[in-house]
C-alpha cells in the first residue's frame, strides 16, 4: 500500500486528536511507522493500524475505515482541487474514478494498485457502484463517498447489496444522492 | 468520534506534568524524530531511485526516438537499420553491432550493415560472418530467428553453438547477445551485438531491445510495404510511359493535364508542351466539332466511354489520325479527369487507302487489260486490211489516201493498247540483262529534241552502275514518259527549266516508305528523272498513277503516261518512289532489282523496205478467224506455204507425221480456248523438233514474261512486222 494513505490517516489522527495519538496508536499497532507518500508498504501496517484503533475505540474496523474515507476526501479535495472543481456533484464527480482519477493516481504514484469500479447509470436517482479490489477496502470508499456527498452538500443513502467480504465476487452499492445538508 | 482511551494514555487531564511524564514525552518525540528521519532518508533513497529510472527511462525513449525518426527518414530499409544498429551501439556501450535478415526458407542471411567501434579490428570478423548463412537454430542469429525470442551469450568462447567462437576468441569479444526484428509473429530479422566485456544477462537491455525489435519490425514491415507500393506505382507508371498509345488526362474545361511520354514519338512535342494547354487547339479544324460534342456527351455521365477518331496535328504541321477512347473518371477522386487512350492509326489509314488504290488499280488494269487484248485482234486486222490494201492500190487511186488514213488511225489505236497493256502489266515483256546508262545514253538526243532548248538537261551516269533485268523497249518507255512530263512541268512560267537524269547504286537496309511504292530492302538501281517545275499538288498524289487521270489540258495528254510506268516497272519487279515538293520540283525514283549478269548488247531490229519471201511450210494457229485468214493470205503472198489451225488442239490434230516432219516454223497465239500457244508447243517438240517457234500475242495472262531467245511478236502487227519477223526467226 503506497504511504499516502498512510500519511492521509496520520493527517487525519493528528488533526482530530493530536500527535501523540498517532504516535500512540502505532506503538499499540506495533508498526514502524516511516511512512513517506512515494514509498510502499505491507498492507498489513494499514490492517494493525485500523486494528489499534478499532480496539481502542470499541468499533468495528469497518466503521474506522469508512470514518477515514469520510475524514480523507476533505484533504483529498484540498490537495487535488482540480479533481473535484470541474463538478457540481457528487455523482458526478464519483463517476470519474475509474476513467480520470485512478489514470492520474498511477502517474504520480507507479504501482498503485487502484481498486476498479463500475457503474451502472440508467438511473438518474440512484447510482449502482461495483467495487472489486484484492484488499477489500469497500469501506473505505463508502466513507470517500459519504465524503465526496459532504463536499457537495449533499446526502447519501447506501445499500450494500454484494458484498467480498461475504465471500461475493464485488461490492455492489446502490447509491442515492440528495440535495441538502444531513 | 468520541476520543479513545488509550489517545489519552500518560496524559495527565489535570495538574502539573511529572517527571514521568517528560520522560515519556521526550522517548515519544525522539522516536518520533527518528520515524521522521527515516521517512526522509526513504523519500530521498526513493527519489534517487525515480531519478535513475528516469534517466534510463529518458534514454530508452532517445533511442527509441531516434529510431522512430530514423526510420521515417530512410528510403530504404538498410539505411534505417545502419541508424538503429549504431545508436543500439552507442546505448548499449556494445562496441559491435549487426544486422541479419530472415530469407524466404527461414535461412538468416548476413548483411552488410554494421556498427564497429574499430572498425580495422573487426575487419576479419565482418568478412567471415558475411560469407556465412544461419540456418534456423544454428549460431547466434539462427538460434533467435528461430525462437523468435532474444538469446544472450554470456560466454561466447564456451557457447556450444557459437560457429565464430574462435574468432570472437581471437577478437576478445566476451558476450553476445540477438533479438529479433518481428512482424507480428514472424521473425524477418535478427541484431546481434557483441561486447568486450563478459555481461551477464541485463533483463533491462533486453526489455529495451524488445522494444526495439518490435519498433524495428515495423519499420521493416512499413518499409516493405512502402516498397511494395513504389514497385507497384513504377510498374504502373512504366507501363504508362512506355506504351505507345496516348494516355491524355483531360480536365473537365477540355484542358490537358497529363499526357503520357509516347507523345514525344508521335507528335514531336514533349509531354509537358501539352500540360495546361487546350485539346482542341491541335485537333483538325473539320474534326473540333465531333470530337468537342463526344467530350460533351463524356461529361455527361460519370463512367461513360466514347470511341472516336480524329486527327491532331504534329510538331511539323502535318495531321496524324488517331483513335482513342474517352472514359469520364471525373467522379473518381483519384483520377478526376476524362481519359483518353489513342493510337496513331495514320500508317494504318494509309496502308487501308492503299488497299483501295490497289483494289481500284487492279480492277481498272483488269478492264484494260481486257479491252486492250480484243482490240489488239481487232487493230491486228485493221491493220493487215489497210497494208494489203496499200500493197494493191496505186498511190494515185483516191482509195490509197483512205486507206492510209485507216492505216494511221489504227497505228494510233495500237500505240494505246500498248499503254493500256502496260498499265494492266499484261504486256508481254522480253527481258534483258541491261545496263540503264547505256538506254539513258542512246535516247539522250532524242530527249534533248524532245525538250527544246530552253531546257537544261544533265544527265549523271556513274560508270559503276550494275545492271538489271528488264525489257528495254518498255525502260525506254518509262524514260520517255517520265521525261515528257518532266518537260510539261517546267513549262513557263519556271525559269530555268532544268530537269536531270541520274542512275546510281542503292541498296536499303529496311523497307523505303515514301509518296508511291513502298521499296522493300534490297540491291537495286536506281534511275531518278527530276525537274525543277510546279511539284505535284497534295490532293492530286494519290491519283496520279491512275489511268486516264491528266492534269494536262484535254487532247494534250492521255492519263497513261505514270500508269504505263508503274505498270512496266512494277511488272519488271521494281518500285517506282516519287518526292515532289511545290514550287520546288519532282523527282521520280525507279528502282530496279540489281542483277550480277553482264549486259547483253542490243541490236536495233532490221526492217528491210523490201518484203522478204520465203517457200517454207509454216503451222498458223489462231483462234481470231479474221487474224488467220490475213496472217495466211500474207504468208501465202510472201510465198509460203501456210497450213492453218485455230488452235492447239485443232493444230496437233491436223498435223500427221509426215506433215510435221515438213513444217519448219510455228506461228502461234499464245492464248487460246482449248490448248494454248505454250502448250501446243511442247507437244509438237516431240513431233517437230526441229520446227522453229514464234509467238504472237495481245498479251499473255498465264506467260507473261518469255524467256530469252524466245521470238515473240506482239499484237497488232503489221504486214512487214510479219514478213520480216518470219523471216528473222527462220533464218536465226
Amino acid at each position: 500500500m503506497k504511504g499516502i494513505i498512510f500519511n492521509l490517516l496520520q493527517e487525519i489522527v493528528e488533526a482530530e486528536y493530536g500527535e501523540k495519538a498517532w504516535d500512540r496508536m502505532l506503538e499499540a499497532a506495533q508498526v514502524e511507522g516511516a511512512y513517506t507518500s512515494l514509498g510502499s508498504y505491507p498492507d498489513s501496517d494499514l490492517g494493525k493500524l485500523v486494528g489499534a484503533a478499532a480496539g481502542a475505540l470499541k468499533q468495528s474496523p469497518d466503521d474506522i475505515v469508512r470514518w477515514v474515507g469520510r475524514k480523507a476526501l476533505p484533504l483529498l479535495a484540498a490537495k487535488y482541487p482540480h479533481f473535484f472543481r470541474p463538478h457540481q456533484s457528487a455523482r458526478s464527480f464519483v463517476l470519474t474514478l475509474n476513467q480520470i482519477i485512478h489514470p492520474e493516481v498511477r502517474k504520480f504514484y507507479p504501482g498503485a494498485n487502484v481498486p476498479e469500479f463500475d457503474f451502472d447509470v440508467s438511473s438518474p436517482e440512484v447510482l449502482l457502484m461495483s467495487y472489486r479490489s484484492a484488499r477489500r477496502l469497500c469501506s473505505f470508499a463508502e466513507g470517500l463517498v459519504e465524503g465526496a456527498a459532504a463536499h457537495y452538500g449533499e446526502q447519501v443513502a447506501f445499500e450494500h447489496l454484494s458484498c467480498m467480504k461475504r465471500g461475493d465476487a464485488k461490492c455492489l452499492f446502490r447509491i442515492s444522492f440528495r440535495k441538502g445538508e444531513p | 468520534m468520541p476520543v479513545p482511551d488509550f489517545f489519552s494514555k500518560g496524559r495527565t487531564v489535570s495538574g502539573e506534568p511529572t517527571d514521568n511524564d517528560a520522560e515519556a514525552e521526550i522517548a515519544r518525540l525522539e522516536k518520533r524524530h527518528a520515524r521522521e528521519r527515516a521517512a526522509r532518508q526513504e523519500a530521498e533513497a526513493i527519489a534517487e531511485r525515480s531519478t535513475r529510472e528516469l534517466y534510463d527511462q529518458q534514454r530508452r525513449l532517445v533511442l527509441l526516438q531516434g529510431m522512430v525518426v530514423a526510420a521515417n527518414e530512410a528510403t530504404h530499409i538498410e539505411d534505417a537499420m545502419a541508424t538503429a544498429v549504431r545508436r543500439i551501439c552507442a546505448f548499449s556501450g556494445w562496441p559491435v553491432g549487426h544486422l541479419c535478415l530472415c530469407a524466404e526458407n527461414g535461412d538468416v542471411i548476413p548483411t552488410a550493415v554494421w556498427h564497429f567501434n574499430d572498425a580495422a579490428r573487426f575487419e576479419e570478423f565482418r568478412r567471415v560472418t558475411e560469407q556465412m548463412v544461419f540456418p534456423r537454430g544454428v549460431g547466434l542469429p539462427g538460434r533467435v530467428a528461430s525462437s523468435g525470442k532474444p538469446a544472450w551469450i554470456t560466454d561466447l568462447g564456451h557457447d556450444r553453438n557459437f560457429p565464430r567462437a574462435k574468432l570472437v576468441k581471437n577478437l576478445n569479444l566476451k558476450s553476445g547477445i540477438g533479438f529479433p526484428l518481428l512482424v507480428g509473429n514472424d521473425v524477418v530479422g535478427v541484431l546481434e551485438f557483441f561486447t568486450d566485456v563478459q555481461q551477464e544477462p541485463d533483463e533491462d537491455l533486453l526489455e529495451v531491445m524488445a522494444h526495439v525489435g518490435t519498433q524495428l519490425g515495423r519499420v521493416i514491415e512499413r518499409q516493405r510495404s512502402n516498397e511494395a507500393l513504389e514497385r507497384s506505382e513504377k510498374y504502373f507508371r512504366r507501363l504508362t510511359e512506355n506504351a505507345l498509345d496516348l494516355i491524355t488526362v483531360l480536365n473537365a474545361d477540355g484542358t490537358i493535364r497529363y499526357q503520357s511520354p509516347s507523345i514525344q514519338i508521335v507528335m514531336g512535342y514533349s509531354p509537358e508542351h501539352y500540360v495546361c494547354r487546350q485539346v482542341a487547339d491541335y485537333i483538325h479544324p473539320d474534326d473540333v466539332g465531333a470530337f468537342t460534342q463526344a467530350l460533351n456527351l463524356a461529361r455527361q455521365r460519370a463512367g461513360s466511354t466514347r470511341l472516336l477518331t480524329f486527327r491532331f496535328r504534329h510538331r511539323d504541321g502535318s495531321w496524324r489520325t488517331l483513335e482513342g477512347i474517352g472514359n469520364n473518371l471525373l467522379a473518381d477522386p483519384v483520377v478526376a479527369g476524362i481519359v483518353f487512350n489513342c493510337r496513331d492509326i495514320s500508317e494504318r489509314k494509309r496502308l487501308e487507302e492503299q488497299f483501295l488504290q490497289s483494289q481500284k488499280m487492279h480492277a481498272i488494269g483488269q478492264l484494260a487489260g481486257g479491252v486492250a487484248h480484243d482490240f489488239n485482234n481487232i487493230l491486228t486486222a485493221v491493220t493487215v486490211c489497210s497494208d494489203m490494201m496499200l500493197q494493191q492500190l496505186e498511190p494515185s487511186d483516191a482509195l490509197h489516201m483512205h486507206a492510209e488514213e485507216i492505216r494511221k488511225a489504227a497505228n494510233r489505236a495500237t500505240a494505246l493498247t500498248r499503254q493500256l497493256l502496260a498499265f494492266s502489266r499484261k504486256q508481254v515483256l522480253q527481258p534483258r540483262v541491261l545496263d540503264l546508262n547505256t538506254i539513258v545514253a542512246d535516247m539522250e538526243r532524242m530527249l534533248r529534241r524532245l525538250l527544246g532548248e530552253n531546257v537544261r538537261f544533265v544527265t549523271v551516269l556513274p560508270p559503276d552502275l550494275g545492271r538489271v533485268k528488264a525489257d528495254p523497249g518498255q525502260i525506254e518507255q518509262v524514260i520517255l514518259n517520265l521525261v515528257v512530263n518532266a518537260r510539261d512541268a517546267v513549262l513557263p512560267p519556271v525559269r530555268d527549266p532544268q530537269l536531270v537524269i541520274e542512275t546510281a547504286n542503292v541498296t536499303f537496309d529496311r523497307t523505303h516508305v515514301g509518296l508511291g511504292d513502298e521499296v522493300p530492302p534490297g540491291d537495286y538501281v536506281m534511275l531518278a528523272i527530276s525537274d525543277n517545275g510546279a511539284g505535284i499538288p497534295q490532293d492530286i498524289r494519290a491519283h496520279m498513277f491512275e489511268p486516264f487521270f491528266t492534269t494536262k489540258e484535254r487532247g494534250r495528254g492521255t492519263g497513261l503516261g505514270l500508269a504505263t510506268c508503274h505498270g512496266i516497272v512494277k511488272q519488271s519487279g521494281g518500285r517506282i518512289s516519287v518526292y515532289t515538293e511545290e514550287g520546288r520540283g519532282t523527282k521520280f525514283k525507279v528502282y530496279l532489282p540489281r542483277v550480277t549478269d553482264a549486259a547483253e548488247v542490243l541490236r536495233p531490229p532490221h526492217q528491210p523496205a523490201v518484203l522478204p519471201r520465203g517457200s517454207e511450210t509454216v503451222l498458223l494457229v489462231e483462234d481470231e478467224p479474221s487474224l488467220r485468214n490475213l496472217g495466211m493470205d500474207v504468208l501465202r503472198e510472201l510465198g509460203y506455204r501456210v497450213i492453218p489451225a485455230a488452235n492447239g488442239t485443232h493444230a496437233l490434230d491436223i498435223v500427221e507425221h509426215d506433215t510435221a516432219q515438213q513444217i519448219q516454223l510455228v506461228v502461234t497465239d499464245v492464248v487460246m480456248p482449248e490448248m494454248g500457244g505454250l502448250e501446243l508447243v511442247e507437244e509438237l517438240r516431240k513431233q517437230a523438233p526441229q520446227a522453229k517457234i514464234l509467238y504472237t500475242s495481245g498479251y499473255t495472262e498465264e506467260t507473261i514474261v518469255l524467256g530469252a531467245g524466245i521470238a515473240f511478236m506482239q499484237k497488232p502487227y503489221t504486214v512487214a512486222t510479219l514478213a520480216n519477223k518470219v523471216r528473222e526467226v527462220l533464218d536465226g
